[in-house]
C-alpha cells in the first residue's frame, strides 16, 4: 500500500503526470522484468491475437480499477474441476418529461430500460448504460485437454416484466481446448467445438470501453488452431480457424421475439479466418488478420440472390508498456457483397450477421466497403509515479482511459455512405480500499456531415468494493446526455429508430458486478 | 378441556424428556467443557430412547429443582436443522437465495439453507458433450450470375433424422449434459442441465433446444435391511433407459429396444445375492407427466414448442426382472421388462374434430394405452467382448397422444406417424429384434493374457435391427424394416486412429427402391491411448435408392444431400 507521501504526490501531480505519461508512453522501454502478477494496465499476462472465448461478451466495467475477468491456470497432469463466472445486474432508470401532463400525471416520467441512444448494434453504442449479463464457465481437464461448458443469460428472469426466451441462452459454448506441450519454445492451442473468437478487442483483458471488437466476432461451431514460436525476444504467431452454424431458419419461420427475430433469408454461412502476428518481449504485438464469411446455399432469399460474402482485412498493434500503460490500435477494412444472406455467426461492430450490417451500416442489398479505425489507452498513474517502488494496485490510484473509434462507410446506397466518429475519456480516482470515484465523457457523431445527430454523455460515478483489488463492485452512476436536434433512439421489439421519440436526457444506474 | 390440563397430558403422550424445558435438562447436566459448546444443547436428542421415558423419580418438576451453582448453558444451537427458534441472523425479509416455493410438508426436514451438522456432503460434477460442425453438399438446380453450382447446407439436409429408422447415427450431432451432484453415502441430490443445440453457433433462437434443468432427482441408498439385499430408490424428474445394447450406451443405433421412460415419479430397486455368482434384481417404477395436459385453448405453435392441448395426462407403470451370473471370466445378464403407458382423461375431448390433426379425432378421444414387453441378454467376456441381443413387442391402442414412453418407434405420436399410420390413431403392433457386438482384435488375440490398452488395436462394432409393424394402414401393415452396420476403428498411435463405418438400411419391405447405404470414413484424434475425449474429422456418403425419402415425407424428395463433412468433438468426465 502507498504511504501518505506517495498518495499525496498522486493527488498533487495527477494532471501533470497524466499528460506526461501520454507523451512518454509511446517511447517507453520494456518494463516486463519488474512486473508481477498484478493486473494493472500494461501488464498483459499472455500474448494472443484474439480474445479468449471464456471472456464475457461485455464491455469493460466502469472505472477499470479491478482486475479483469480471467481463468485461473490449470494444474498440470491432474484432472480437476474449475468454476468461474461473471455477472452484472443493473437497475437503470431514465428520466424524461411528459409533454402534456394531465391531472394525476407527473411531468417527470421514468423509463426502464432508459430511452437513450445506446443500442448495442449501432455505432452510437457507448457502453455507458450497464447491461444485464451473467455467464458461468465450467471446465474439467488437465494441462493437456480441458472441456469447457459455458452458460449465458442477458436477462435475469426475476427482474423481467415479460418473458424473452432468447435472453436466456442457456448452454452457450461447448468446446475442448487442447494445449500440447511440444517444447518450451513452441506452443499450440487447439479449440474444437462451439465457441466464439473475437479480434480487435481494445481492452487488455476484455472487449474494451465500447464493448465492441473492432475487427469481428466469429461465433459458430468449428475449430481454431494457434501456433506460437518463441525465437529470442520475438514470438511468432499464426492462427487459423473455420466455423459453421448449427441451425438455419426455414422459409416458414416467422421472425418474432421468441426466436430472436430469426432471419429466413440467411443461408448456411461459413467463416474462415487466418492471422499472423509477431510479439516482442511481451511488450508489443503486431497482428495481421484476414476473415472471410460466405454463404453458398440455395435457400437464402429464396435462392434468387447472389451468394453473399464478406472479406475483412485488418491489422492491430497492442503495446503493453508496463508502468506506461496499455495501448491498443486497430484498423479494419471490410468488403461486403450481397451480405444479406450471411447469418449471425459473423458479427462486425456488434451487428448481427449480414442483415445487421445492412440495417446499421450498408443499406440496400449489402454491397459496399467499410474502414474502421480505433483504439484505447489505459494508464495507472499510481504505478507510473511509484516506479521503481512496487505498486500493484493495492493503494490509492488514478486510472485513466482514452478511447476512440472512426468508421467510414461507402455503400451502394448513398444515404448510408458516411463517416462516423466517437471518442471518450474516463478517469477514476481510487481513494480508499472500498471507495473510488469515476467520471466518463463520451462524444458520438453518427454522421460527421450532420452534427445534429451527434450527442455527448457525461457520467460521474461512485464505485464501492470490498478491497483495493476486489473482484466485485457496486456502482452508483448518473449520466446526462447532451443530445443534438436529431439524436435518435431505437425503440420497440425489434428495435427500430424512431425520430418522433424524445430521448431521455438523464439516467441513474445502480449496478452490481462480480467475477471469479 | 382447560389449557393447563392439556399441557399436563402432553408429557405422557410424547415423552417427558422431549418436553422438558431447557432449564430442567440443563440443570441435570454438567457444564460443557470449554470448546465443546453444543454438547449440552444437543443432549435431548443424544439421549438413548430408553432415557426418554417419563420417570417420575428421576425427572422432578422443574420448579422443584434446587438451585445449582453450575451456570445455566445458553439456549442456543449452532446447527439447529429443522428445530425452530434458533435462526441466528436478523433480517426483515427472506434470503435472496431461498427458493421461490413454500415450505415442505411436515416441517421436520431442515429448510433450504438451514444450518446443518457437518457431514460427508460432497459436490461432484459430471458431464458429457458432443459438438459438431457439419454441413452437407449438393448441386444447385438453377444457377444464376454470382451463384456457384456447388451449395452447402448447415445443418445437413440428408436423410438422417433423430430417432427415425432411417437414422444410422454415422455422424454424431450435438448433445450436452451436465450433472451436479450433492450428497453423502445415503442420499444424493442430482440436477442435470442439457441441450441439443448450444446457443453459440445458432443463427436464431430455437426454442426448446435448451432444456435448462432437465432432470432433478434424489438417489437414495436404503440402509441394509437384511444380508445380501441392497435396496435403492430414485424419485423426482428423470428418465430411465431399458434394453440397451452397448456396455455403457444404446449401441450402434440410438433407438432403445425396450424403452426410455421419462417423467416425474420414482423407481424402487432391490438386488439380492442368491449366491456369490448369482444375483437377482427387481425394479418397479411409476411415473407421470409433470404438467400433464396443456390447458384447453392453447394454440399449438412454435413459441410453446407445439404443445397440443389434445394430449391427455398420461401415466407409466413399469416392472423389470433381472438375473446376473458372474462366472470366472464370463458375465451373463438377462432381463425381462414390462411397461404400461396409459391415459384416462376426459378433458381433451371437444365437440368437433380438428381436421388438421389427422392422427386424432378430437370429438371422440378414447382412452389411450400402450404396452411394451421386452427381453434382453448380454454376454460379457474380457477377451471376446460384449454381445447383446434384445427383442421387444409394442402393442398400442389409440396411443397417438401418449407421452412418457419412448419405444423403439418413439412416443405415441412418432410411433403413429412413422410405424402405424395416422388413420389408425396409434393402433397396431411393432416387433423388434436387435443385436450388438463390441470387441477388439487385441483382446481376442491376447486372451487369456490381459491386453495392454496402451497399444495399437483394432476395435470392432457391429449391430443390426429387424423390425416389423402391423396396423390397419396398408402402407405400414406387415411391413418389415431392417438395418445393419459395421464400424472398424484402427487405433494406430496414442493420438490418432483411422476408422470406417458402413451401414445398410432397408426401410420398407414393400419397396426395395427405398433401400440405401452409408459409407463413413473418419480420422480420430485424441490425447492418449485411453483418453476421455476424441476429435473426429468425418466424411459420409449416402448411396440412395431411387425411392429413398425422408421419414416424414409423404412424397418422394429428390433433393436429399448425399455427402456430409463434419468436425466432431466429444468429451466426458
Amino acid at each position: 500500500m502507498l504511504g501518505p507521501i506517495k498518495a499525496e504526490t498522486i493527488v498533487k501531480d495527477t494532471f501533470r503526470i497524466a499528460v506526461l505519461a501520454l507523451v512518454a508512453g509511446g517511447a517507453a522501454g520494456p518494463a516486463w522484468a519488474a512486473d508481477d502478477l498484478a493486473k494493472t494496465a500494461g501488464e498483459a499476462a499472455d500474448i494472443s491475437l484474439g480474445l479468449d472465448p471464456a471472456t464475457p461478451q461485455t464491455a469493460a466495467l466502469p472505472g477499470g480499477l479491478t482486475p479483469a475477468f480471467g481463468q485461473a491456470s490449470m494444474n498440470e497432469g491432474e484432472w480437476r474441476f474449475d468454476f468461474h463466472g461473471f455477472f452484472t445486474g443493473p437497475l437503470n432508470i431514465g428520466f424524461n418529461t411528459r409533454q402534456d401532463p394531465r391531472p394525476g400525471q407527473s411531468s417527470t416520467v421514468l423509463h426502464t430500460p432508459p430511452v437513450v441512444p445506446d443500442d448495442l448494434e449501432t455505432f452510437s453504442h457507448t457502453g455507458v448504460v450497464p447491461m444485464t449479463y451473467a455467464q458461468i464457465n465450467f471446465s474439467e481437464g488437465n494441462s493437456i485437454i480441458t472441456a469447457h461448458i459455458n452458460l449465458l443469460a442477458r436477462q435475469a428472469n426475476t427482474s423481467t416484466s415479460f418473458l424473452e426466451p432468447a435472453s436466456q441462452l442457456g448452454i452457450n459454448d461447448v468446446f475442448v481446448a487442447i494445449t500440447p506441450q511440444w517444447s518450451p519454445r513452441l506452443r499450440t492451442d487447439i479449440f474444437v467445438g462451439a465457441f466464439t473468437s473475437r479480434y480487435g478487442a481494445t481492452g487488455e483483458y476484455d472487449e474494451g470501453r465500447y464493448g465492441t471488437p473492432l475487427i469481428a466476432r466469429i461465433n459458430g461451431a468449428g475449430e481454431r488452431i494457434s501456433v506460437k514460436l518463441s525465437l529470442g525476444n520475438f514470438l511468432f504467431m499464426a492462427e487459423q480457424g473455420i466455423h459453421g452454424q448449427t441451425n438455419t431458419a426455414s422459409a416458414s419461420t416467422t421472425p418474432d421475439v421468441w426466436n430472436d427475430f430469426a432471419d429466413p433469408n440467411a443461408g448456411s454461412t461459413f467463416v474462415s479466418h487466418g492471422h499472423l502476428g509477431v510479439g516482442y518481449r511481451r511488450m508489443a504485438t503486431l497482428g495481421l488478420h484476414y476473415i472471410r464469411a460466405w454463404s453458398q446455399d440455395d435457400r437464402g432469399v429464396g435462392g434468387l440472390a447472389p451468394e453473399g460474402s464478406l472479406d475483412i482485412y485488418a491489422a492491430d498493434l497492442r503495446l503493453s508498456l508496463g508502468r506506461f500503460g496499455h495501448l491498443y490500435l486497430a484498423g479494419a477494412y471490410d468488403d461486403a457483397k450481397y451480405v444479406g444472406t450471411l447469418s449471425r455467426i459473423i458479427s462486425v461492430l456488434n451487428t448481427r450477421g449480414g442483415q445487421g450490417l445492412i440495417d446499421n451500416y450498408l443499406g440496400g442489398q449489402g454491397n459496399g466497403t467499410m474502414l474502421t479505425v480505433g483504439g484505447q489507452y489505459d494508464l495507472s498513474v499510481g504505478r507510473l509515479v511509484s516506479y521503481p517502488v512496487p505498486f500493484s494496485g493495492d493503494g490509492p490510484d488514478l486510472f485513466v482511459s482514452l478511447f476512440a473509434m472512426i468508421n467510414k462507410t461507402d455503400s451502394e446506397y448513398s444515404y448510408m455512405s458516411r463517416t462516423r466518429t466517437k471518442f471518450g475519456i474516463e478517469g477514476t480516482y481510487s481513494l480508499l480500499s472500498w471507495l473510488a470515484v469515476s467520471c466518463r465523457y463520451d462524444q458520438v457523431n453518427p454522421d460527421t456531415d450532420y452534427r445534429s445527430y451527434s450527442f455527448a454523455v457525461l457520467s460521474p460515478r461512485i464505485i464501492l468494493r470490498t478491497d483495493w483489488l476486489a473482484t466485485n463492485q457496486i456502482v452508483l452512476q448518473y449520466s446526462h446526455w447532451f443530445d443534438g436536434y436529431l439524436t435518435t433512439v431505437r425503440v420497440g421489439d425489434p428495435p427500430v429508430e424512431d425520430v418522433s421519440v424524445r430521448p431521455d436526457t438523464d439516467m441513474v444506474s445502480l449496478s452490481a458486478s462480480m467475477w471469479w | 378441556m382447560p389449557w393447563s390440563s392439556m399441557c399436563a397430558l402432553l408429557p405422557a403422550l410424547l415423552g417427558a424428556a422431549a418436553l422438558q424445558s431447557p432449564l430442567a435438562l440443563a440443570a441435570e447436566e454438567p457444564s460443557p467443557a470449554p470448546g465443546s459448546a453444543g454438547v449440552a444443547e444437543d443432549e435431548p436428542t443424544a439421549k438413548p430412547p430408553g432415557d426418554l421415558e417419563p420417570k417420575e423419580a428421576e425427572v422432578p418438576p422443574a420448579q422443584s429443582i434446587a438451585p445449582s451453582p453450575t451456570p445455566v448453558p445458553k439456549d442456543a444451537l449452532d446447527d439447529p436443522g429443522y428445530l425452530p427458534g434458533y435462526r441466528s441472523y436478523p433480517s426483515l425479509g427472506l434470503s435472496s437465495f431461498a427458493p421461490l416455493v413454500g415450505g415442505l410438508p411436515g416441517g421436520i426436514t431442515p429448510s433450504f439453507m438451514a444450518p446443518m451438522p457437518p457431514g460427508q456432503w460432497t459436490l461432484r460434477w459430471n458431464g458429457y458433450f458432443s459438438a459438431s460442425a457439419q454441413f452437407s453438399s449438393n448441386d444447385r438446380l438453377q444457377t444464376s450470375e454470382g451463384q456457384h453450382t456447388l451449395i452447402f447446407h448447415a445443418p445437413p439436409a440428408t436423410i438422417e433424422e433423430y430417432a427415425s429408422f432411417d437414422s444410422v447415427n454415422a455422424v454424431p450431432g450435438h448433445w450436452v449434459q451436465m450433472y451436479f451432484k450433492y450428497g453423502n453415502r445415503d442420499v444424493t441430490a442430482v440436477v442435470m442441465l442439457s441441450t441439443w443445440n448450444p446457443s453459440e453457433p445458432t443463427t436464431y433462437y430455437q426454442i426448446g433446444s435448451e432444456n435448462f434443468l432437465n432432470s432433478v432427482y434424489l438417489d437414495f441408498n436404503i440402509p441394509e435391511v437384511m444380508a445380501n439385499l441392497k435396496l435403492s430408490a430414485r424419485t423426482g424428474y428423470f428418465y430411465n433407459n431399458y434394453g440397451q445394447l452397448g456396455q455403457y450406451g444404446l449401441g450402434m443405433y440410438q433407438n432403445p429396444i425396450a424403452a426410455i421412460i421419462r417423467g416425474v415419479g420414482g423407481t424402487f430397486t432391490g438386488e439380492y445375492e442368491l449366491s456369490p455368482k448369482l444375483t437377482v434384481s427387481l425394479e418397479e417404477g411409476f411415473m407421470g407427466n409433470r404438467n400433464g395436459k396443456a390447458p384447453n385453448g392453447l394454440t399449438r405453435q412454435n413459441p410453446n414448442y407445439n404443445t397440443d392441448p389434445t394430449y391427455p395426462a398420461s401415466y407409466i407403470e413399469h416392472v423389470h426382472l433381472g438375473l446376473a451370473r458372474r462366472g470366472a471370466t464370463t458375465t451373463v445378464k438377462a432381463q425381462l421388462h414390462t411397461i404400461l403407458n396409459w391415459a384416462m382423461d376426459e378433458r381433451p375431448q371437444v365437440s368437433t374434430d380438428n381436421m388438421v390433426t389427422r392422427g386424432i379425432d378430437e370429438s371422440y378421444i378414447r382412452d389411450a394405452k400402450m404396452s411394451v414387453y421386452a427381453a434382453d441378454i448380454t454376454v460379457s467376456h474380457p477377451g471376446y467382448g460384449l454381445l447383446a441381443i434384445a427383442a421387444s413387442h409394442v402393442d398400442a391402442s389409440y396411443a397417438y397422444t401418449l407421452k412418457g414412453v419412448q419405444t423403439f418407434g418413439g412416443e405415441g405420436q412418432n410411433l403413429t406417424d412413422r410405424w402405424l399410420g395416422d388413420e389408425t390413431t396409434g393402433t397396431g403392433t411393432v416387433n423388434v429384434v436387435a443385436f450388438n457386438y463390441t470387441g477388439t482384435l487385441g483382446h481376442i488375440l491376447a486372451h487369456p493374457a490381459p491386453f495392454d490398452p496402451n497399444r495399437a488395436d483394432l476395435i470392432l462394432n457391429a449391430g443390426g435391427v429387424l423390425a416389423n409393424s402391423h396396423s390397419a394402414n396398408p402402407l405400414f401393415n406387415d411391413r418389415n424394416r431392417w438395418k445393419a452396420g459395421l464400424d472398424l476403428l484402427y487405433v494406430l498411435t496414442s493420438w490418432v486412429g483411422g476408422a470406417v463405418r458402413f451401414d445398410y438400411v432397408s426401410p420398407n419391405s414393400h419397396d426395395s427402391a427405398e433401400n440405401f447405404c452409408v459409407l463413413a470414413p473418419r480420422l480420430v484424434f485424441k490425447t492418449n491411448w485411453t483418453s476421455r475425449e476424441n476429435i473426429s474429422v468425418m466424411y459420409a456418403k449416402w448411396f440412395y435408392g431411387s425411392h429413398s425419402h425422408a421419414e416424414y415425407s409423404a412424397v418422394l424428395v429428390p433433393r436429399l444431400d448425399d455427402q456430409l463433412f463434419a468436425l466432431n468433438v466429444n468429451m466426458w468426465w
